[in-house]
């Protein structure tokens, strides 16, 4: 009862799933600036109505503000209702999205918010429900199938494999994988303690969705005259930081070593009823996988690659005999029967 | 390997200890008579310390505000980095509510009535308010008022007149304020910055 769907063979791993994963998360990424556009081109044009009535009246300037914002908060564009007028839109970023209506918070978020304040609300839970069981049916797939910042450092990794073929000398330093969970645990304490949030500053999902944002109001404060404050802060270089780190240090520092986000949908996705197998008696060791896996894993072994594992599939095609196949089944395996 | 996790552990305590303390710096906001106070949008925690520690910085309320009055705090900027702040000199809150319908951690809770708001209390400043200090007759903070006649009554020359169980400190009267500079009417949230 272990086995309930495998997939057939070559499709999971095929490039039109591939190409998909990077479809899919191209668009994310496109869909956050898109948001931030969306947003700041709404408010413009709130703005370029009130001028416009302004334009229309003319009498004294302390008349034509005041007219100007009366009629606007009076005219039907404050009478439609709330729900009607708000419910159409795309709000926040991976770090916590209202996509029409839909509220998905990322679970490092949540934990984070429950840390510094010791609270639950119903809002967080019903924020967490989505993320929380997509990870317990598919373990840690946001990373590979989600994450824009995870889409940036794939770049990178396309980057680092020209260089190499170029010549060019990169190292691939190793660390400690543990590192993630006690950053996860550090962060949550030293926020319980200080009462701020402190992994949502550098956690590369945040920082992207906040950055771009940010520039986003920036592109409109230039395009338009009237002055927007823009929030831009410096964690936009952590994130350059680490792309050229990955580029030249070590093949996925931050996803593989550091990331706390990461970390925490490993440990929800433990469990998880989708994972990689191999069939030790196809496998013929050629280790094609292991170089293939961008979060350096074994899926040579016969469970699966653990719990790291972020579902991107590239070991699939990679497997020559075709040993790796993806399996839909409850975690524990029957006992191995093969030497 | 557990001197090694001791290891990593004081060097992140360390690390994120100094990297809170740089978040929690506060610079002093706009130039203002009075003391530095933060605009926080509608229905946030009374608290500014519960305010901080639920708030994620998801930017979904600035996302879901039609005027853009919601700010969210950058480099240099009075407010914590990603909070949302308002300024309402810039740009006043119209109380659509839609931030508060919004927020995943009702860091911003749930309000449908705009009376219910409590984002501050406008205070007119008698010396530069042009319809108090008899250099012109204005009324434009009336005028923009939502709570006309209720939160703002008006005397002889349209002089303004704040009232307190009114006012929600929309900022809408700062914003329509012609005074130049320093507004004539400003709005103070009394939150406690620490």
């Amino acid at each position: 009862m272990s086995k309930i769907f495998t997939t057939p063979s070559g499709f999971a791993g095929s490039t039109l799933v591939q190409g998909l994963r990077h479809l899919i998360r191209l668009a994310v990424l496109l869909g956050i600036i898109g948001t931030g556009l969306v947003a700041h081109y709404r408010v413009f044009v709130t703005k370029e109505k009130i001028k416009v009535i302004q334009s229309e009246e003319n009498p004294s300037l302390a008349r034509q503000s005041a007219l100007a914002m009366h009629q606007y908060l009076s005219g039907p564009e404050a009478q439609r209702g709330v729900e009607q007028k708000h419910l159409s839109v795309i709000r926040g970023n991976t770090w916590s999205a209202d996509i029409y209506g839909l509220s998905v918070t990322d679970p490092l978020a949540a934990a984070e918010s429950v840390a510094t304040s010791r609270k639950v609300t119903r809002s967080l839970l019903i924020g967490l429900a989505l993320p929380v069981i997509a990870t317990l049916l598919l373990g840690r797939f946001f990373c590979s199938w989600i994450c824009p910042a995870g889409f940036l450092f794939d770049i990178a990794d396309r980057l680092r494999s020209l260089l190499q073929r170029l010549g060019m000398p990169t190292r691939n330093v190793n660390l400690w994988r543990g590192n993630k969970y006690v950053l996860l645990i550090v962060g949550l304490v030293v926020g319980a303690l200080v009462g701020v949030p402190v992994l949502g500053a550098f956690y590369p999902p945040a920082v992207l969705g906040r950055e771009i944002s940010a520039l986003t109001a920036a592109f409109f404060s230039v395009l338009t005259d009237y002055p927007v404050v823009t929030g831009i802060s410096l964690s936009g270089f952590f994130i350059i930081g680490i792309i050229v780190a990955e580029t030249f240090v070590s093949r996925r520092l931050w996803c593989r070593f550091v990331c706390p986000g990461g970390g925490l949908y490993s440990l929800i996705g433990m469990g998880r009823l989708t994972r990689v197998r191999n069939d030790l008696q196809q496998c013929t060791s050629c280790t094609e996988c292991v170089q293939v896996c961008p979060m350096g894993l074994n899926p040579m072994k016969s469970t699966s690659p653990g719990i790291e594992c972020d579902q991107c599939m590239l070991c699939l095609n990679s497997c020559p005999p075709g040993s790796l196949s993806l399996q839909f089944g409850l975690p524990k395996l029957p006992k191995k029967t093969d030497a | 390997m557990l001197l090694r996790t001791v290891g990593v552990s004081i060097a992140s305590f360390t690390g994120l200890g100094v990297f809170a303390g740089l978040l929690k710096r506060k610079a002093a906001p706009y130039p203002v008579l009075g003391e530095p106070e933060i605009i926080r949008p509608p229905g946030a925690l009374e608290s500014e310390t519960e305010f901080l520690s639920q708030c994620i910085r998801c930017a979904r309320c600035r996302d879901a505000c039609p005027t853009g009055a919601i700010k969210l705090g950058g480099f240099g900027d009075p407010a914590q980095l990603g909070t949302p702040y308002v300024l309402p000199f810039e740009s006043g809150c119209n109380l659509s509510l839609a931030c508060t319908t919004t927020c995943p951690t009702d860091a911003l809770q749930l309000l449908t009535l705009t009376k219910d708001v409590n984002m501050g209390l406008a205070v007119v400043d008698d010396r530069t308010c042009v319809s108090i200090n008899g250099t012109g007759v204005c009324g434009a903070c009336h005028t923009a008022c939502p709570f006309k006649n209720l939160a703002i009554t008006q005397g002889s020359h349209n002089a303004p007149t704040v009232h307190e169980d009114h006012c929600v400190g929309c900022g809408l009267c700062e914003e329509a304020c012609i005074v130049e500079g320093i507004k004539a009417i400003r709005v103070f949230s009394g939150r406690d910055i620490t």
